[in-house]
């Protein structure tokens, strides 16, 4: 608040000046000069007033808006300061604990050695140990996600061509779940600069947060276009719906509704997308259906920005199969 | 024509039995493990046309057995099983080159589908797997 008070204070003040000395003008004008002419120059001055008050309060309005940004972006700024600290903490923990669970894993492994079975009490505990240890490692594995940088170098990735890869993947699991999925590409797509496994992983994530969503079936699109110097990739599906009290906290991390998530990812998603310069968002209607939308900049426009920022290529692109 | 022969990994063995008969209705040879160890020194001896894998299974998980076949064989089609929905052991399954995902419970018939159009693709490709011993052309 401290950033709108001032300014309102100072402008206020100066309105009100402004307005006392057109009237003491107007009223020290009227009773000389010739008949009626006073009385028009106190006309032309209070008409003047008031377009010069429109024309102040348009400027308090926008040095009002400008000051609550500011604000917002300060908040802004100390909230991500705060998440990148946490971050580093979080990652440095993540790397510990794997290190714990490597040598967990490696004891593990003598007591199946000494286990004669899978069938007695001890093979079944060492079983259960086993699957722990996995789903720990699994856990480990999508939160250093999270936490670790971009790589330097990226290569250039047809999201075509890897979406058509998820859906062959998964196209036993998705007639199963009578979902029919497509890839609708538009012609010249352009490829996107990337890390290729990280971009694969969001899309199959989509994909099957897509099928998730449609427990009686449906159709999920992925849908692909050029739209100026970035590819728009847009997944869509006939699901259920994102309930809007839901819709706020989709990105965020170790948020879930289903029994068996985990929350990650979709937080890795927008942080891979976020990291190569895109944005992602969605857009829901309870009942109808959630589209994803995701933009990524070209992988020659990602070119162009290294050299305006005089950064030397880190590698040549590959070249077009 | 010889029969030819998928390799099964899964720890529920009534369960794998089940499928296994189906398979060898379906005119498929079917051999059997059930955890991971045990899979692994039969995909050292044996060269399956196909192979069905669990993700969790005992001594050795189905993820990391993936990953060490896949060092030495790129081209037999694996087809990877899991109990649960996690998109992270789905992701993890496609990067090392697993062929295909179904979740159980399974619809047999689809199981069955994936497996003929995997084997016919490699028979029609005429790619061996790379290990020695049977062909799967043979």
């Amino acid at each position: 608040m401290r950033y709108v008070k001032r300014p309102l204070a100072i402008i206020a003040g100066a309105i009100l000046l402004l307005v006392v000395i057109r009237i003491a003008v107007a009223i020290w004008a009227t009773p000389g000069g010739p008949p009626g002419a006073g009385l028009r120059l106190a006309h032309y001055l209070w008409i003047e007033t008031a377009a010069d008050i429109v024309i102040w309060l348009a400027a308090v309005g926008a040095i009002a808006w400008l000051a609550r940004r500011a604000a917002e972006v300060d908040s802004d700024r100390r909230r991500l300061e705060h998440l990148a600290h946490v971050a580093l903490l979080a990652g440095g923990l993540a790397h510990e604990v794997r290190n714990h669970l490597n040598a967990l894993g490696a004891y593990i492994s003598l007591l199946r050695k000494s286990a004669p079975s899978e069938d007695g009490e001890l093979g079944q505990g060492i079983e259960k140990l086993e699957h722990v240890s996995t789903a720990l490692d699994e856990l480990l594995t999508d939160f250093l996600t999270l936490t670790r940088p971009v790589k330097d170098q990226l290569e250039q990735v047809d999201l075509a061509a890897l979406a058509r890869e998820v859906i062959d993947f998964l196209a036993l699991d998705l007639e199963q779940s009578h979902v029919e999925a497509r890839v609708e590409a538009a012609p010249g797509v352009p490829p996107v600069a990337g890390d290729r496994g990280k971009l694969r992983r969001v899309i199959l994530n989509l994909l099957v947060n897509a099928r998730q969503a449609m427990p009686q079936g449906g159709t999920a699109t992925v849908r692909l276009r050029s739209r100026g110097s970035q590819v728009q990739l847009d997944v869509e599906d006939t699901g259920c719906g994102i309930p809007p009290e839901e819709q706020p906290h989709v990105f965020e991390a170790f948020f879930s509704t289903k029994d068996d998530g985990i929350g990650l990812g979709l937080a890795v998603a927008k942080r891979t997308i976020e990291d190569l310069g895109g944005q992602i968002s969605f857009e829901s209607r309870p009942g109808r259906g959630t589209t994803f939308h995701i933009a990524l900049p070209t992988a020659a426009e990602h070119e162009a920005t290294l050299r305006r920022l005089g950064r030397p290529r880190a590698q040549p692109p590959e070249p077009a199969v | 024509m010889p029969r030819r022969m998928i390799l099964l990994v899964d720890d529920d063995v009534s369960w794998s039995e089940t499928v296994a008969g189906v398979l060898r209705e379906a005119g498929y040879d079917v051999h059997l493990a059930h955890d991971g160890d045990r899979a692994a020194a039969l995909l050292e001896l044996e060269s399956p046309a196909l192979v069905i894998l669990d993700v969790h299974l005992p001594r050795r998980g189905g993820i990391q057995l993936l990953k060490n076949f896949r060092q030495r064989n790129r081209s037999t089609p694996v087809v990877m099983i899991s109990g649960d929905d996690a998109a992270g052991s789905q992701d993890r399954a496609l990067a090392e080159g697993a062929s295909a995902f179904l979740r159980k419970p399974l619809a047999l018939d689809l199981l069955v589908k994936a497996v003929r159009k995997h084997v016919e693709g490699t028979a029609q490709s005429g790619t061996g797997n790379g290990s020695g011993g049977e062909a799967c052309g043979t």
